[in-house]
C-alpha cells in the first residue's frame, strides 16, 4: 500500500535528519568553541607574561571569529546563551589593561564552558 | 511578526506531517501511548512558536525522536501480542453474565457511577438489561444488552433482506467527478453525465452530490445556487463488489 511506503521513506528521513543534527551541530561547536578557547588562553598566557600587545591581539582575533561563527550557532543553540558570549566576545576587543585582559579571557572561558554543557553531551547535562 | 507567522506555519506543517503519519484515528480511539504522543507533540510545537529566542530545532528534535519511538512502539504491539499488552494493557470484563465483577472494576478503578455514566452514553439505562460489558484497552466500554433487549434483526423476525448490500459512493462531490469511485462501480464518466441530464442536471459542476447506493439508486442534489432541488435516477447499477 502506497501510504505504508511513504511512512517508510519518511522513517528513513526522520532517522538519517536526526542523526545529522547529532553529528552536524556538534561538530561546529566544537570547532568553534576550540578556538575560542585557543585564542583565550592565548590572551591569558600573554597577559600573564606582561605581553599586553599579544594579548590584545588575541583578544582581537577571538573577536573576530566569534562575530564569523558564533551567530550560526543560533541555530541549534538558545540565543540568550550564544549572544551573551557574542557579548562577551565583542566587549574583550577593547580592553587594554592586564587585569582586565585576564578576566575578559576568564569570562569568554566560561561562556564557551555553559555553550558545550548545552550541546555536547554529558550525563549532569541529561539529568 | 512576520518570524511569529512563520514559525507557527513550519511547526504546523510539522506536526500535521508527523500525526498524519501516525495514521488515522479519532481522539477517543487513541491508545493511552498515542494520546501521550499526541499530547506532548502538540505542547513542543507551541513553545517553538511563541519563544523567538528558541530555535526550532528545540522542538523539531523532541518531535521527531517522539515520532519515531511511537513508531517503534506501533511496530512492537503490531509483531508481538506480549508487547502489546505491555504497551496497551488487557481488555477487562466489567460485567460477565449479568453480574458485576467488582475485583475486575476495582484493578480498573472503575465505581458502578462510572459504570452507569458509560451504559447511559450507550443508550442502556438499566443495568439489568446488560449481559456482557467490557472496559476496552482505550477506555471505551463495549456493551452487549441480554438478547430479549437487544434490536431485533430480519432473522429474528424472519423477514427476508432487501439485499442491496454494497457501499454507497459519491460519483460526484462539490461539482467533481469522482474518477476512483466511478471506476469501482464500473461505470463511466459518459455514463454519469447522461444520468444527470436525466435528472434534469446538464454539468457535473451544477451538481453539489450525487450518490449511488447499492440498489441501483442515484440520488443527485444540484447547488444552493440552483436551488438545492434533490432528485432520484432509477439506474441499472446494482450489487458492486467492494
Amino acid at each position: 500500500m502506497r501510504f505504508n511506503r511513504v511512512r517508510r521513506v519518511a522513517n528513513i528521513v526522520v532517522i538519517a535528519l536526526l542523526i545529522f543534527l547529532f553529528i552536524v551541530p556538534s561538530l561546529y561547536l566544537s570547532r568553534v568553541t576550540d578556538q575560542l578557547l585557543a585564542a583565550a588562553l592565548k590572551a591569558e598566557r600573554a597577559a600573564q607574561a606582561d605581553d599586553l600587545p599579544a594579548a590584545r591581539a588575541a583578544l582581537e582575533a577571538l573577536a573576530e571569529v566569534a562575530g564569523a561563527r558564533l551567530p550560526q550557532c543560533k541555530l541549534f543553540m538558545d540565543h540568550a546563551t550564544v549572544d551573551a558570549l557574542l557579548a562577551a566576545a565583542e566587549s574583550a576587543r577593547f580592553v587594554t589593561e592586564r587585569e582586565d585582559i585576564l578576566v575578559s579571557a576568564a569570562a569568554i572561558r566560561t561562556g564557551v564552558a555553559e555553550l558545550r554543557q548545552i550541546e555536547l553531551f554529558s550525563f549532569a547535562a541529561l539529568l | 511578526m512576520l518570524i511569529l507567522f512563520l514559525r507557527a506555519a513550519l511547526m504546523y506543517a510539522l506536526v500535521f506531517t508527523v500525526l498524519r503519519l501516525t495514521g488515522k484515528r479519532q481522539v477517543a480511539d487513541l491508545q493511552p501511548f498515542d494520546l501521550l504522543i499526541t499530547l506532548m507533540v502538540a505542547d513542543l510545537a507551541s513553545c517553538a512558536i511563541g519563544d523567538t529566542g528558541t530555535p526550532l530545532v528545540y522542538s523539531i528534535v523532541p518531535i521527531l525522536a517522539l515520532y519515531l519511538i511511537q513508531q517503534v512502539v506501533n511496530y512492537l504491539s503490531l509483531k508481538s501480542s506480549r508487547m502489546r499488552r505491555v504497551f496497551c494493557g488487557n481488555a477487562l470484563l466489567l460485567v460477565a453474565d449479568g453480574i458485576l465483577q467488582e475485583d475486575t472494576m476495582r484493578a480498573a478503578n472503575y465505581t458502578v457511577m462510572d459504570l452507569l455514566d458509560q451504559l447511559r452514553a450507550k443508550d442502556v439505562f438499566d443495568i439489568g438489561n446488560v449481559s456482557y460489558a467490557i472496559l476496552e484497552t482505550n477506555g471505551t466500554l463495549s456493551v452487549l444488552q441480554r438478547s430479549e433487549c437487544q434490536t431485533p434483526t430480519l432473522r429474528d423476525l424472519n423477514l427476508p433482506s432487501g439485499g442491496g448490500e454494497g457501499l454507497a459512493y459519491m460519483l460526484v462531490l462539490d461539482g467533481e467527478l469522482c474518477k476512483k469511485a466511478i471506476a469501482t462501480c464500473g461505470v463511466d464518466e459518459a455514463w454519469v453525465r447522461s444520468k444527470l441530464r436525466q435528472a434534469g442536471v446538464m454539468r457535473p459542476q451544477d451538481v453539489f452530490f450525487a450518490q449511488l447506493t447499492p440498489d441501483g439508486m442515484l440520488r443527485v442534489q444540484t447547488r444552493q445556487s440552483l436551488g438545492a432541488r434533490q432528485s432520484v435516477v432509477r439506474t441499472e447499477v446494482t450489487g458492486r463488489a467492494v
